[in-house]
């Protein structure tokens, strides 16, 4: 594989209806390919990505979308990959956005590099991204997009064990690359609305309560001086 | 008597194997603890004048109660890392799976 080859994760769990378009969105850029880790879905998310054309990894039990991710980088690692982009399953990446992304990124001035949409969202979002900026001190603007691209660096330290016992990829992860001294830039990118309207984090009353403890209780005890 | 019943339960589920053995010896030291205090009372009188306290039995409630907090701090700890272990055997299987399919369609394209 030529040394420039991105290698593209989507964790995707349930997301049949939109993996294939998304993965056949991918494949239009240059130089990229994708890994679609299929976290323990009951439905055809792994058939319609591989008729898409993505090499699949599936998970037997369900870990959540950051491990999912991981599992991706871990295989990417394997193959031999010296950048990984991580991209939702459901459609709100466009192929655009993903490559402006990547053309940030082959610049190499940053080790990380996120895709920022801050109109997206509610009121309620923005709050919580405020709040969430106060405890832990990270200065970035949009905490929870999943659009990033990592090179060779921050790759082996996210793809370690230290890396598995955060449950999402916010805050935590972020503080964690932070603290190993990795360079974090945001670029201003477009995203789409879901296709199917609803978050995964933000989906129910329950999940907003576990999210919003998980990462205030994360941000404090993890913070960077 | 609480400690002798105790202690017998933990010496069998220990025999019976549903209770690994590094986890038996804080039991067992914590039965013996009960026993102890449990036949001699003049020990926690003893120990709670020296303290200052004046109810004496509580002295032996508040250790009870410190020990257990302790025990449950490192089950958890113990718990924590173990659901790391377990993340990580989930991810290797996957990439195990994916070799082996590499190496299949290596062999069929032959």
């Amino acid at each position: 594989m030529p040394y420039d080859t991105t290698y593209i994760v989507i964790p995707a769990h349930e997301e049949e209806r939109s993996v294939g378009a998304v993965v056949a969105g991918l494949y239009e850029l240059p130089h990229v390919r994708v890994i679609v880790v299929d976290d323990a879905s009951r439905d055809n998310t792994a058939v319609e990505a591989r008729r898409a054309g993505a090499e699949v990894i599936s998970l037997c039990t369900r870990l959540g979308a950051w491990r999912a991710t991981q599992a991706g980088m871990r295989r990417a690692l394997f193959l031999g990959a010296k950048r990984v982009a991580t991209v939702d399953a459901d459609g709100q990446h466009t192929p655009k956005s993903v490559g402006i992304l990547l053309e940030e990124a082959a610049k190499g001035k940053s080790d990380v590099v996120i895709g920022a949409d801050l109109a997206r969202g509610s009121a309620f979002r923005m709050l919580a991204w405020r709040l969430h900026r106060k405890f832990s001190g990270l200065a970035l603007r949009d905490l929870t997009s999943g659009l990033r691209a990592y090179n060779a660096k921050a790759l082996r330290l996210l793809a370690g064990r230290s890396a598995t016992s955060y449950l999402y990829q916010d805050v935590g992860i972020l503080l964690l690359l932070q603290r190993d001294g990795l360079s974090i830039v945001e670029i201003p990118v477009k995203m789409e609305r879901r296709d199917d309207g609803h978050s995964r984090i933000f989906g129910t009353w329950a999940s907003v309560l576990r999210y919003m403890v998980y990462t205030m209780i994360i941000g404090i005890t993890k913070r960077n001086h | 008597m609480t400690g002798i019943v105790a202690g017998s339960a933990i010496l069998y589920l220990i025999r019976r194997d549903h209770l690994a053995v590094h986890h038996g010896a804080w039991w067992i030291t914590a039965g013996f603890s009960m026993l102890g205090l449990g036949l001699f009372p003049p020990l926690v009188n003893g120990f709670a004048k020296l303290i200052g306290v004046t109810y004496a039995p509580i002295v032996a409630v508040l250790i009870a109660f410190v020990a257990l907090l302790i025990k449950t701090l490192l089950s958890d700890i113990d718990a924590s890392k173990g659901e790391v272990e377990r993340h990580r055997l989930v991810q290797r299987i996957a990439l195990l799976e994916a070799r082996i399919q590499d190496l299949e369609s290596q062999q069929t394209e032959r």
